[in-house]
């Protein structure tokens, strides 16, 4: 490892990724650091494939939040409960290492949400600014979709097909048309063929993208240039007035802490530990940490909660049962201007059923027979959405008083529900339950169901980009105001979260930074 | 000795660790004969040897990169031997239908190990990699087969 890099990117998943690869291909003599404070995940691992097959157990469940016990490494205050069990990964290849590969793009309105409904944030430009970014992304992940399904303008067709909908999602379909909504195919990146990573918890051919996988392709390419290391937690940037001249980290491979320099750092940590390196930087210029003169890092913490229903029709004759283990249908048809007001919702099937678990009534001892009566007795068919948790200035994440795992800093949310999502929640539950009724099931009560807690999965908000200090952590180009060397890259810029999942946001994003860093440091 | 003597017997944690070697090619033979009585049992279409193949793989990856796994295999191969020897034995049953274990805590006989080590296994591998199709379906939750560019999709549509 050099003492001097051009460029560090703390963090490995697909923000760091794709700027390291777009700086790359413009400059490929430049040296550029990877830090990561996880270690690589088994790809293309058979005993971790079928550990995954048969024993559902995950590679990474070990990189996961402890919430509980005593290496517990989160805490949730305030009024309102937050999840962070499951919800990264913290590995190489970041939480792509888990994600579902569902990749949507935020529709126009989104990025005026404030202006528009008085919830969330503002970006600071508008989706045309960000279109050519997310057709590249979509290139990138190997997304497939359907052009001409409901969402916002789109500059060409997907790279890939969609996976189409299997029987019961077409069944369920017919009744999202009956009720005036327009279904449409979840886009979903995923690579043709089976690259067996046996990590992929939705998808057990592993064609799906991680950026692990792509990074390998990366260090094969520019093995001079690109350095990755693994079991190194940033600590501190190393600032001097406005510049950051570099890194302090704890390598516990060494089990020591270490400094690097750089001309350039990009925080490519997620909406948790950006935000907490920021606060862990304190310098004379800097007292409160960098970038936080206005106290905004950590602020407006942002998410979207789950909505769960699920109904039973009493025969199954068509012998239906769950052949995908994601979803592919979907709809956006409730996220219209108009009813953003209220709450901004995304619409799609539970992956989970119709379920009849063959394999586990063998085990119980079933019969032949008694499966087959089992199978044709009864369907269940479930649907979720997603509610956006826009929050505002007193939901935030700051620092815990200790270290957990990977040596990083423990976590501490503060997060209270504004009680206009639980409302809007119920309406939109009744909206579901007449759905799942018009295509005949009977609602299934169940006290776990309805409006979930927030989670961590896909948070952002916590150094929201926009136009000013006052009301923002990063610039439009992800700079951190008063810096001149310190960027973020990660779903902590994002204003709002838009009730998708932010992956191609945030690709996008990425694309955009790489390729205006390798601007400037040409020109410079 | 009897099966039944040597399938009661309690695993203590030695019994099992104390025979951790290599499994033999009659052991892995002995194994897939047991494999190829779940498609007996459940009257299956699907010929076991079409998934033979997966259920070799199982057993080399657990071999190899789970230590605690090869006494397990162990353990099965020579239980189900001795059940072998007694002609009149209906394993099947005393093994898919008389021995349930939902929770490998629970298992603290060397059958009971065989069952929720090995055969339980070896029934979720049988199904994903092909049973299911037995029911009807073109894929089955946690698996994936097919292409997805193909004339015929990848799942009932």
């Amino acid at each position: 490892m050099k003492k001097e890099y051009d460029l560090i990117l703390v963090g490995s998943g697909v923000a760091a990724t794709l700027v390291a690869q777009r700086v790359l291909e413009a400059q490929p003599s430049l040296s550029v650091l990877m830090l990561e404070a996880g270690h690589p995940i088994a790809l293309r691992d058979r005993a971790a494939w079928w550990n995954l097959l048969v024993s559902n157990k995950t590679p990474y469940f070990r990189t996961y939040d402890e919430e509980t016990g005593a290496n517990q490494e989160s805490t949730t205050v305030g009024s309102t409960t937050w999840k962070f069990e499951e919800s990264r990964v913290r590995a190489l290849g970041g939480s792509t290492m888990h994600w579902g590969g569902w990749s949507l793009r935020y529709k126009e309105e989104d990025f005026k949400l404030w202006s528009r409904t008085g919830r969330g944030g503002d970006w600071p430009f508008g989706y045309d600014e960000l279109e050519p970014w997310y057709a590249l992304a979509e290139q990138m992940l190997s997304v497939g979709g359907v052009a001409s399904d409901e969402g916002p303008a789109r500059s060409g067709e997907y790279p890939l097909p969609p996976f189409p909908w299997s029987a019961p999602e077409r069944f369920l379909a017919e009744s999202f048309r009956n009720a005036g909504l327009v279904p449409g195919h979840m886009p979903i990146a995923r690579f043709n063929r089976c690259m067996t990573t046996g990590t992929c918890k939705y998808c057990p051919i592993g064609s799906r993208y991680t950026a692990q996988d792509h990074l390998a392709e990366l260090v094969l390419k520019y093995p001079r240039a690109l350095e990755i290391v693994t079991g190194c937690t940033a600590r501190a940037l190393l600032m001097e007035g406005r510049r950051a001249r570099g890194l302090k980290y704890f390598d516990a491979n060494a089990g020591e802490e270490r400094t690097v320099s750089a001309e350039r750092v990009v925080i490519c940590a997620g909406a948790y530990e950006s935000p907490k390196l920021l606060l862990q930087s304190p310098s004379p210029e800097w007292p409160h940490g960098v970038g936080n003169t206005t106290d905004q890092v950590g602020r407006y913490l942002v998410t979207h909660s789950m909505l769960t229903i699920k109904g039973r029709a009493t025969s199954n004759k068509e012998r239906w049962f769950q052949e995908y283990d994601f979803p592919t249908l979907m709809s956006r048809s409730w996220d219209t201007p108009e009813r953003q007001r209220d709450g901004k919702i995304f619409l799609f099937n539970d992956r989970s059923r119709p379920n009849i678990d063959i394999a586990r009534l063998m085990i119980k001892g079933r019969t032949r027979s008694e499966i087959e009566a089992a199978l044709e007795g009864s369907r269940e068919s479930g649907l979720h959405a997603f509610i956006e948790e826009a929050g505002g200035y007193a939901n935030r994440l700051e620092l815990g008083p200790g270290e957990g795992k990977f040596k990083l800093r423990q976590t501490r949310v503060q997060f209270d529900r504004d009680p206009h999502v639980g409302v809007y929640a119920n309406k939109v539950l009744r909206d579901m339950a007449e759905l799942l009724q018009a295509a005949g099931y009977t609602i299934i009560p169940d006290d776990k169901d309805g409006l979930q807690s927030p989670r961590g999965d896909h948070c952002s908000g916590t150094c929201r980009m926009g136009t000013s200090p006052s009301n923002s952590v990063t610039d439009p180009n992800l700079q951190v105001h008063g810096t001149d060397n310190v960027f973020v890259c990660s779903n902590a810029v994002l204003p709002n979260a838009a009730a998708v999942n932010p992956t191609l946001t945030l690709a996008a994003l990425a694309l955009r930074l790489g390729t205006h860093m390798a601007s400037s440091i040409a020109n410079a | 000795m009897s099966w039944s003597i040597i399938a009661h017997e309690d695993v203590g944690s030695s019994i099992l660790t104390q025979h951790d070697r290599s499994l033999t090619d009659a052991e892995k033979a002995t194994l897939l004969r047991l494999f190829g009585r779940i498609a007996q049992h459940w009257k299956f279409k699907i010929s076991p040897t079409q998934i033979e193949p997966f259920a070799r793989d199982l057993i080399e990856a657990r071999s190899v990169s789970i230590p605690s796994y090869r006494p397990e295999y162990l353990n099965a191969a020579m239980l189900y031997q001795a059940m072998e020897a007694e002609a009149a034995l209906d394993k099947d049953k005393v093994i898919f239908t008389d021995t349930i274990v939902e929770d490998g805590s629970a298992a603290t006989t060397r059958l009971q190990h065989m069952k929720w080590y090995v055969v339980n296994e070896f029934i979720t591998c049988f199904v994903a990699l092909g049973g299911f199709k037995d029911f009807g379906g073109r894929n089955y939750k946690g698996f994936m087969g097919g292409s997805r560019f193909g004339d015929t999709p990848p799942v009932r549509t």
